[in-house]
């Protein structure tokens, strides 16, 4: 009788002890899950702020003036400045269009400025 | 007394000859006391600690209050270019009831820039039973610092998202604001509030069809054009064949991130709010109704010579060739006389079922709330149909025009306006309100007004633009005004290219003034044709790099029914 007490209750304690570090392994890796996400949702907020200054410099009035300032002897692509195939072999673009010489005059001008 | 009455059960069970049991009951008794009297201290100072000490703590209602400031997903282009998102900030509050010197807090707190005046600061935190009351929202770093460094009992700091537009005014109508708790008042973040919560733990964003180098472009010509021909406001918009809007600029315009500097005016969106009798590119309808309803063909010819009388009124021309003209030359010059004589060959019934089917009687249907309800007359007469065939007597708006001559020109098959990116690919394939052959028709007869007409000055060497302008007058009261008095609005609908019109453009000026370099005229043809222009100049290399041969227009069917170039 005195021994199946003893066992029961050294039985107990044992479960008893495993349940309680069962419990603060638990509450460890709630605790470390926790300073994950908080870690993760820091990161996701500062890359959002990054992104919102990357769309601030991005602005297209900003890029426009910076094109203006920097890049002024060039302008976006116009239709006229593209010729087919299809019309290079019937000759149909126009003699007086000098397309080397535009563009080495642009190459010169491109130098100039930068010098 | 418990002891006492051990002692007498134990004094009475020795006289009966168990004294050593009894020793064992009291030892076992005093153990059991001792452990209940510890569980039940605890279980008394726990309820006296929820429900006394921790009650009401400001920590408990600031907790309660965040969970209605959520973060919201990002707004995206159709290039992934980032619009709209929601940053981390930091909020201050205040919990009166744990401030030492209110007079103090006071003084010292209204010192710093950017936190609320004297007045303001101890009217807030005057009630001292409150646990909590916002001071400032959204505090910049270097004055949180500066509030910190105070050190003042009872001023916190708690963590906060704002709602930040990152292009300011450039897409304020479409993409709408936020209030300062980042529920979305307009716009798309109005009517995408829940979804844009849920898509932020899904790390998705919502993707918008519009084009952000389209819609600086378009931004920057119509705000030009404002300027230039000092109208009082403008707007316009780029549409896809598919539905897609690629561009929707209203003037004026609002700085979503500061709503306290915007009036409703400047928040009024005209695209999709303001209903106005377009004028003249209504016959763009009158015309593929007289030629889907086989009530004319393209050389039908119509007397423009003298002025047309309907009861007490004349229909007139401006600029009129005063001759008679084909059904082509009627819309190519925009003959006021001979729409209103083609609406009679089809008649009233027909230019009712035919408005019916191409949606002009209902609302239309776009992923923002702010959208405008059609004037219809209410009585629909044959004079009421005649002043619709050239664009008097119906109120639309922008989108609803956009919407049905892109359907007409898309070979007949209607189209759907959506803003939400990769929505078309979901739609059913839209049904047919008017045959291929009409479609045709009226997309030559708008290239043949854009070469020849009075869209010339929308006209962009190299590439094939399709147009139609319109010019009327605006409704005040009950009429239109004095002849001195009167207000126009001049729209402009067109698109490229021809054959498969992949991009539309409606561009619409508010009363805009003559001007020197209009020669004294405000008419369409003069303002928003040369707005369209510089338009379509700048988008069309953007949208197609290929190379495009050039437009030949004398193949047009339409060209021989043009008499007089």
């Amino acid at each position: 009788m005195n021994r199946a007490v003893v066992i029961s209750l050294s039985l107990l304690t044992a479960v008893g002890l495993c349940v309680l570090r069962i419990k603060y392994e638990v509450v460890f890796l709630r605790k470390k899950l926790h300073d994950i996400e908080h870690d993760i949702q820091k990161y996701q907020d500062d890359i959002r702020i990054y992104s919102a200054e990357w769309g601030c410099l991005n602005d297209p009035k900003r890029l426009k003036a910076l094109c203006e300032k920097y890049l002024s002897g060039m302008r976006p692509m116009e239709k006229n400045q593209i010729v087919s195939h299809k019309k290079l072999a019937e000759g149909g673009v126009s003699a007086n269009t000098d397309y080397r010489g535009a563009f080495e005059k642009f190459l010169d001008e491109s130098l100039d400025r930068k010098s | 007394m418990f002891t006492s009455l051990i002692d007498g059960f134990a004094m009475w069970r020795a006289s009966s000859g168990h004294a050593e049991l009894i020793a064992k009951l009291r030892i076992r008794m005093v153990f059991s006391g001792v452990c209940g009297t510890v569980v039940f201290s605890c279980i008394s100072y726990r309820l006296v600690d929820v429900m006394i000490v921790s009650r009401y703590s400001a920590h408990d209602r600031l907790e309660h209050y965040t969970e209605h400031v959520e973060r919201k997903a990002d707004i995206v282009d159709r290039n992934g270019e980032l619009l709209a998102t929601s940053i981390v900030t930091a909020s201050c509050y205040a919990n009166p009831s744990v401030i030492i010197d209110i007079d103090e807090m006071v003084e010292k707190l209204s010192k710093i820039p950017g936190m609320p005046s004297a007045k303001k600061l101890r009217l807030k935190v005057s009630d001292k039973s409150k646990h909590f009351v916002w001071l400032s929202r959204h505090v910049p770093p270097q004055i949180q610092e500066q509030v910190m460094d105070l050190g003042i009992p009872g001023i916190h700091f708690q963590k906060d998202y704002k709602r930040i537009y990152i292009h300011n005014n450039l897409f304020s109508h479409v993409i709408g604001c936020s209030d300062v708790d980042g529920v979305g008042v307009c716009g798309l973040e109005k009517n995408f509030s829940k979804e844009l919560a849920t898509y932020v733990n899904l790390n998705k964003c919502l993707v918008t069809t519009l084009d952000i180098r389209l819609q600086a472009i378009v931004h920057e010509e119509l705000s030009n054009a404002v300027s230039k021909f000092k109208a009082s406001g403008g707007n316009a918009m780029l549409m896809s064949n598919t539905g897609e809007i690629l561009a929707m600029v209203s003037l004026p315009d609002f700085n979503p991130n500061n709503l306290g500097d915007c009036s409703s005016s400047d928040m009024f969106n005209r695209n999709t709010l303001g209903t106005f009798e377009p004028g003249s590119v209504l016959k763009i309808i009158n015309v593929a109704i007289a030629l889907d309803s086989g009530a004319a063909t393209l050389g039908s010819v119509f007397d423009a010579t003298e002025p047309l009388k309907i009861g007490r009124f004349s229909v007139t021309d401006f600029r009129g060739k005063k001759r008679p003209l084909t059904l082509a030359e009627a819309f190519v010059f925009s003959s006021n006389i001979a729409a209103a004589k083609i609406e009679q060959r089809f008649g009233t019934n027909v230019q009712k079922a035919y408005m019916k089917r191409l949606g002009l009687l209902d609302k239309a249907s776009i992923e923002i709330p702010e959208i405008g309800h059609p004037i219809v007359p209410r009585v629909w007469n044959e004079s009421t149909a005649m002043t619709m065939s050239y664009g008097y007597g119906l109120a639309i708006t922008p989108l609803m025009l956009i919407t049905t001559v892109t359907s007409i020109l898309n070979d007949g098959v209607r189209v759907t306006p959506t803003l939400v990116y990769g929505k078309r690919r979901i739609l059913a394939e839209g049904e047919r309100i008017v045959s291929s052959e009409t479609s045709r028709d009226v997309r030559d007869l708008m290239r043949l007004t854009v070469c020849y007409g009075t869209g010339k000055k929308a006209a962009v060497e190299g590439i094939e633009i399709i147009g139609k302008t319109g010019t009327a007058y605006q409704a005040q009261g009950s009429g239109y005004g004095a002849e001195c008095n009167r207000k126009r609005i001049t729209t402009f609908i067109g698109g490229f290219p021809k054959d498969v019109p992949h991009v539309m453009l409606i561009v619409s000026l508010d009363n805009p003034k003559a001007t020197e370099w209009t020669h004294g005229f405000a008419t369409a043809g003069h303002n928003v044709a040369p707005t369209a222009k510089n338009i379509f100049k700048r988008t069309v290399p953007l949208l197609y790099s290929g190379h495009h041969d050039d437009p030949d227009d004398t193949s047009l069917k339409s060209l021989k029914y043009i008499k007089q170039r």
